[in-house]
């Protein structure tokens, strides 16, 4: 294994890991705004990293640039997206769970 | 390597399962929406780890990219819908 | 799609000379713009394809032209003529910090996700800024909802309404670091008051997915065409390419309202184009007959076209890619608009669509919600 692959499989483990929390928070986290904490940016940074270490992975080549093509296009998707969900979940009055409430 | 990239794949298709769940208990709708977004992304990366597999990069990440873009989408159109609605 | 004239009227009336001026220096803005708009789009075309040869890049060197003709005030509405490449450099040097801030922020919430529940401490905080611009704000609402532990729910005049996992990252958030940096990318224009704030009235509600809208539509248009002009190589073809680009017009008409965009596509223009790309396709195929051979038997073409059969075979499944493409692509359109006003024309102004715009326009902040959460960490 040489060393571009070693770098590959860290940035993709890492990625995997931010999956992972994301997974995790999605399941733990009380109310849909800090759901969206948990899923709306982990994965942004997991796909980020994934992506990144497949195109280290592949080499010098069109398709690496392919695979950045894609992941700049989540960067700036997702967290519009994220927003834009947000907000209609704001306007539908979709009430935040808050510390003081359900804490004694 | 091959290996290495299918536990990849496992792993991320086991990452699915909470999203599921969420997806199926969710308490209102737009949080099953969320998890559904949460899945497409996954599904992105699994394609293409899927296109490495077997060795058809080229025409994997074409399916990927259109699927980042109908993601995106869906994503949109259901925040358009909820805010029209104006009720969950 | 945005032909509205967005300079502000200046209040005594110029003289001619003045008139000229102003005259000569849009259509130097606007000529500018549509050459960058090419430059980028010819460049992520040739990212895309792969085949450089000639007749694939005269193919792409079409269609760019075509998508920057139709797009041209899409990617650089809220910047001048001027500065538009010195914010493209310093955005390059911005995201650099702006991606380890990413990282950093993740660990923190991964740290967060394995702690007991009470550890979070979930509240809005308002925070009024003191930029202007529209693409200013929006890098910095993208920002601030990358940057974990925060996300913009709601941009109204010019404060972000940021909703915050926990009192620390509201705290970073406050120093106003982010903001500051945003502001030296956007220098010049961080708070020009004429153009760009004008703009932002018309366009105050959704500014956010309006922006990043407009700025994908022309790239995800060059990817259909992309895909219809590489359909004998690459998944794909006629068919899909269409579909991605009703896509992006489904797109358009989420962003920006059914209204506007179905006076720019017209029901009109839906059908010609469904038409004639069946004509295109229909007609290949019965000159195809008419030559001696059988329905769409391409090598036929070559007695027409003279450039060898291997040749006339890829002409001919091209020629029949892009009639599949164009009707495809006006069917789609034309049955998702059909399905959104619930097959009532707009321009017989009906219930449905006026429940449209009303609801479009109704950008009310449920303001007991804000009172209730805004507390202090």
């Amino acid at each position: 294994m040489n060393i571009a692959d070693a770098i590959a499989v860290l940035f993709i483990c890492l990625g995997c890991f931010f999956f992972m929390t994301g997974a995790i928070g999605i399941l733990r986290f009380p109310d849909f705004y800090s759901r969206m904490h948990a899923t709306g940016k982990s994965d942004t940074l997991a796909v980020l990293l994934c992506l990144c270490g497949l195109a280290i992975h592949h080499g010098l080549c069109l398709d690496s640039f392919k695979l950045l093509l894609i992941a700049v296009f989540v960067f700036f998707a997702n967290p519009t997206g994220t927003h834009s969900i947000c907000r209609a979940a704001f306007r539908c009055g979709v009430k935040p769970w808050t510390k003081k409430e359900n804490t004694p | 390597m091959d290996s290495f990239f299918l536990g990849i794949s496992l792993f991320l298709c086991l990452l699915i399962l909470p999203c599921l769940y969420r997806a199926i208990v969710g308490p209102t709708v737009i949080d099953r929406m969320v998890a559904v977004g949460a899945i497409g992304t996954k599904t992105l990366v699994i394609l293409i780890v899927i296109g490495f597999l077997y060795e058809r990069v080229a025409m994997f990440i074409d399916i990927s990219m259109v699927y980042a873009i109908l993601n995106f989408l869906g994503t949109l159109a259901a925040a358009r819908y909820f805010e029209m609605e104006g009720e969950i | 799609m945005d032909n509205e004239n967005p300079t502000p009227r200046t209040k005594p009336y110029p003289s001619l000379a003045s008139y000229q001026s102003i005259f000569s220096q849009r259509g130097i803005t606007q000529a500018w713009h549509f050459l960058l708009s090419f430059i980028l789009l010819f460049l992520f075309w040739l990212l895309l394809s792969g085949h450089y040869d000639v007749f694939h890049i005269s193919i792409g060197v079409f269609c760019c032209l075509l998508i920057s003709y139709s797009s041209s005030d899409f990617l650089f509405v809220h910047v001048g003529a001027n500065d538009t490449h010195l914010i493209i450099l310093r955005m390059i040097a911005y995201i650099p910090w702006h991606l380890y801030q990413i990282i950093i922020s993740n660990f923190y919430l991964a740290k967060l996700v394995f702690s007991p529940i009470s550890h979070l401490n979930p509240h809005f905080v308002p925070y009024p800024t003191k930029l202007t611009n529209g693409l200013a704000l929006v890098t910095f609402a993208n920002s601030i909802t990358l940057t974990p532990g925060t996300i913009t729910i709601e941009l109204k005049d010019n404060t972000f309404y940021v909703h915050a996992i926990d009192s620390k990252v509201a705290d970073d958030l406050l120093t106003g670091e982010m903001e500051n940096r945003i502001e030296k990318v956007f220098q010049p224009l961080a708070h020009a008051k004429d153009r760009t704030s004008t703009m932002l009235a018309a366009e105050a509600d959704n500014l956010i997915v309006k922006t990043v809208v407009r700025i994908f539509t022309p790239f995800i248009q060059i990817y259909g065409l992309y895909v219809i002009a590489h359909g004998h190589y690459s998944p794909g073809g006629g068919f899909q390419g269409g579909v991605i680009l009703a896509a992006s017009i489904v797109l358009l008409a989420m962003a920006f309202g059914l209204k506007r965009t179905m006076s720019k596509v017209t029901e009109r223009l839906t059908t010609i184009l469904c038409s004639s790309g069946v004509f295109i396709y229909g007609g290949i195929g019965l000159l195809c007959l008419l030559l001696g051979g059988n329905f769409l038997d391409y090598e036929k073409l070559d007695l027409f076209l003279k450039v060898g059969t291997p040749q006339a075979r890829s002409l001919g499944i091209l020629g029949v890619e892009i009639g599949v493409g164009v009707a495809v692509m006006a069917c789609m359109t034309s049955i998702f608009f059909d399905i959104a006003t619930a097959g009532e024309l707009p321009d017989a102004p009906s219930e449905t669509m006026q429940k449209t715009v009303e609801t479009t326009q109704n950008d009310a902040i449920p303001e007991n919600i804000l009172e209730d959460t805004i507390t202090d960490g």
